[in-house]
C-alpha cells in the first residue's frame, strides 16, 4: 500500500483521479452519497478499480456495494492498513 | 400474445426449471407464470387496456416480470432509466401519461413528487401479490400488433424519443436470435446491461428460447465475473467497454470461466485488439451484434469464425449479415440503392421494426419510410455479402454503449446567460468508446465558468450524458449557413485533449 492509507486528502486524491470532473468531489462532505451528488456508475467503477490497484487485491462484493462515500473509501483503505 | 406464449410454453415444458435469476432469488417457470399473472391482475385494476405503465427500477428479475405482466394485461411498459434527473423523468411522464407505475421504493418516492396520485406498485413486493383471481384470463393480453414497450432513446431534438415496440417485433427478434445465435433450452445467459436499454430484447430472446436469464443488479466488472462463475453462464451480452473493464479487473485471474462459450457484443464498435485479447484471456468465441432500438434490437450479426478479410474502407467494422427476418440495403442521399462496395446509408426492414416514435410523427417520418428504417450509419456491402459500418452520419455519441445526442447537452448549456453558443462533439475514449466534449463560446470575455456549466449538467442530465470536458472558444466555427463545423471541432477536441486522463480506468 502507498501513501493513501488513512490520510483524508490522499483518499480524496485517489477518488478524484477516477472522476471526469474532480471538482465534483470538492462539493461533497465525507459522508455524502456519491450517486446523489451526481457521480456516475462509470466513475464508481473506476474508483473501485483504483482501489483494487491501491490495495493490491480484488474487492469483495460487499466492499464494492459499500463504496458510496469518501468515508467509506477511507474506512476500507484504513482497515486494510491496520 | 407472444410473451404470454413464451411464459406458458416454459411452464408446460419444465415448470421447475429456472427462468430468471438474480442475486436475490431464482424464479422458476412456475413462479414466473404465477407472479406475472398476479401483477397483470393488479395492474388491470388501475388501468384501461393500452395504458402506459412506468417501470422505474434498478436491475432485478421483477423488472422482466413486469414487462411480461404488462403484455399479459394488454398494457404498455415504459422502462425509465433511474439515473435520469427529475426533469428528464418528468418529460417522459408528461409524454406517455402513465396510468400506473411499478417501481423500487426509493424511486416511488420520486414519482410521488413528480406525478402525484399515480398508483405505484412496489416492485420488491411483487412475489407477495395474491394469485390472480380465478377466471382472470391470461389470454386477454393484446395481439401481436399491439404496443408492449416504449423504450426511450436520447434524441437529436434534446427530448427523449419513445420507440414503440409491439409483440410482433419481439417475436421476430426471438426467432431470428434462435436462428442466428442458437441458444438451447436451459442455456444460462447473463444480462449485464440495464433492463431499460434496448438490449433488453436479447434477454427476452433467451427467455423465448427456454433459457435462464441471469440479471446483474448493476454492472461492475468484479460483479460480472463473479456472476459468470457462480451462475455457470454460457452466453453473455456485453458492450465493448464492459469487456475492457473485465480484462482490467484483478479478480479475472482467479475466476473460472470454463462454462462461458459465447460472448456477444454490440452497441458500439469492438476494437480488433480488444476482441483478440478477449478471445485469448477469456477463452471464448465472440459474436458481433449490430442492433438499433428502432429496428427492434439486433438486425445484423457476424458469427464466430466467419472470414472477413480486409476492410473495404480504412477503419470500417464488419457487422456480418442480416439476421433472419431482417432486410438490408445501402442507399445514396436520394434513397436509391447503391452497388456493392459503395458507401451509403444503411437501411433495414422487416417485421421487427418499431411502429413509430411515440407521439412524434415528424421524427418517425424522418427515419421510417416505405418500410425501411434509416439507421443513420454509413456503410457498404462487400462482394461477399458482408456488411461493413464505416461511420455514423449524424452526430450521435456512443458512450459505453449508451446513446448521447449533442443537442440534448447543448440545450441544457444554452440555459446559461453566460453562454453565447455551444457545440458538443465526441472525443475518442479508450474505455468508453467516445465521450462528449463541449465547446463553449462565452457571452463576453471572462464569462466562461466551468463550475456553472458542470452544475447545469448535474442538475439536468444523467451522468453518462455529462461532457467530460468543457473547452472555451472565442467563437464557434460555423459555415455561411450557420451550421457548426463539427468535423473540425472533433479534430480540435482530439488534438487538444491528447492527454486522455482515463488511463486510471
Amino acid at each position: 500500500m502507498t501513501a493513501v492509507a488513512g490520510a483524508p486528502d490522499a483518499v480524496r486524491s485517489l477518488i478524484k483521479g477516477s472522476l471526469d470532473h474532480p471538482a465534483l468531489l470538492d462539493r461533497l462532505g465525507d459522508e455524502d452519497d456519491f450517486a446523489r451528488a451526481g457521480i456516475g456508475s462509470g466513475e464508481l467503477i473506476r474508483i473501485a478499480l483504483s482501489l483494487e490497484e491501491e490495495l493490491g487485491r480484488p474487492l469483495r462484493d460487499e466492499e464494492l456495494l459499500g463504496l458510496t462515500s469518501v468515508r467509506a473509501v477511507a474506512v476500507l483503505i484504513g482497515a486494510e492498513g491496520n | 400474445m407472444w410473451l404470454n406464449h413464451v411464459v406458458r410454453r416454459g411452464l408446460d415444458r419444465d415448470p421447475d426449471a429456472i427462468a430468471l435469476r438474480d442475486g436475490r432469488r431464482d424464479v422458476s417457470w412456475r413462479t414466473l407464470h404465477r407472479e406475472v399473472r398476479a401483477l397483470a391482475c393488479r395492474l388491470r385494476h388501475d388501468t384501461l387496456p393500452g395504458s402506459r405503465v412506468l417501470v422505474l427500477s434498478g436491475n432485478r428479475v421483477e423488472v422482466l416480470e413486469t414487462y411480461l405482466a404488462c403484455a399479459a394485461a394488454g398494457l404498455v411498459a415504459v422502462p425509465v432509466n433511474p439515473a435520469l434527473t427529475d426533469p428528464e423523468i418528468g418529460a417522459i411522464t408528461e409524454s406517455v401519461e402513465p396510468s400506473a407505475a411499478v417501481a423500487e421504493a426509493p424511486f416511488a418516492a420520486r414519482l410521488a413528487d413528480l406525478y402525484p396520485g399515480l398508483p405505484v406498485t412496489d416492485i420488491a413486493r411483487l412475489p407477495e401479490l395474491p394469485d390472480a383471481e380465478p377466471g382472470s384470463d391470461e389470454e386477454q393480453g393484446g395481439g401481436t400488433a399491439d404496443p408492449v414497450l416504449i423504450l426511450h432513446t436520447s434524441a437529436t431534438t434534446g427530448r427523449a424519443k419513445g420507440v414503440v415496440v409491439d409483440q410482433r417485433s419481439l417475436q421476430v427478434n426471438a426467432l431470428s436470435w434462435l436462428a442466428d445465435v442458437r441458444p438451447e433450452p436451459g442455456t444460462a445467459f447473463l444480462n449485464a446491461g440495464p433492463l431499460f436499454h434496448g438490449s433488453v430484447v436479447i434477454a427476452l430472446d433467451h427467455l423465448a428460447a427456454g433459457g435462464t436469464v441471469c440479471v446483474l443488479d448493476r454492472f461492475t466488472p468484479q460483479g460480472a465475473l463473479a456472476a459468470l462463475e457462480r451462475w455457470e453462464v454460457e452466453y453473455a451480452f456485453l458492450v465493448p467497454s464492459m469487456v475492457r473493464l473485465l480484462l482490467e479487473t484483478k479478480s479475472l485471474a482467479g475466476t473460472d470461466l470454463s462454462r462461458l462459450r459465447l460472448l456477444l457484443h454490440g452497441a458500439a464498435p469492438m476494437p480488433a485488439d480488444l476482441a483478440d485479447e478477449a478471445r485469448e484471456r477469456l477463452g471464448v468465441e465472440l459474436q458481433t451484434v449490430f442492433g438499433i432500438t428502432e429496428g427492434g434490437g439486433p438486425v445484423l450479426t457476424l458469427r464466430p469464425g466467419t472470414p472477413v478479410g480486409e476492410p473495404p474502407v480504412p477503419g470500417a467494422v464488419c457487422v456480418g449479415v442480416p439476421m433472419l427476418g431482417a432486410g438490408l440495403r445501402v442507399t445514396d442521399g436520394e434513397g436509391r440503392e447503391v452497388p456493392a462496395g459503395t458507401v451509403g446509408e444503411i437501411q433495414v426492414s422487416g417485421d421487427g421494426l418499431m411502429q413509430a416514435y411515440w407521439k412524434n410523427p415528424e421524427a418517425t417520418a424522418a427515419v421510417l419510410r416505405d418500410g425501411w428504417l434509416n439507421t443513420h450509419d454509413l456503410g457498404c456491402v462487400g462482394s461477399d455479402g458482408l456488411v461493413w459500418v464505416v461511420d455514423r452520419r449524424n452526430d450521435l455519441i456512443l458512450r459505453g454503449g449508451q446513446n448521447v445526442y449533442p443537442a440534448e447537452i447543448e440545450h441544457v448549456l444554452r440555459q446559461s446567460p453566460n453562454v453565447a453558443d455551444v457545440v458538443v462533439v465526441p472525443l475518442p475514449s479508450r474505455l468508453w468508446g467516445q465521450t462528449p466534449v463541449a465547446f463553449v463560446q462565452p457571452a463576453a470575455d471572462g464569462l466562461f465558468d466551468e463550475a456553472e456549466l458542470l452544475q447545469l449538467c448535474v442538475d439536468a442530465l444523467a451522468p453518462y450524458k455529462r461532457p467530460t470536458h468543457f473547452l472555451p472558444l472565442e467563437r464557434i466555427p460555423r459555415n455561411p449557413a450557420g451550421k457548426a463545423l463539427r468535423t473540425d471541432l472533433r479534430e480540435t477536441a482530439r488534438t487538444t485533449l491528447t492527454a486522455d486522463r482515463e488511463q486510471t480506468a
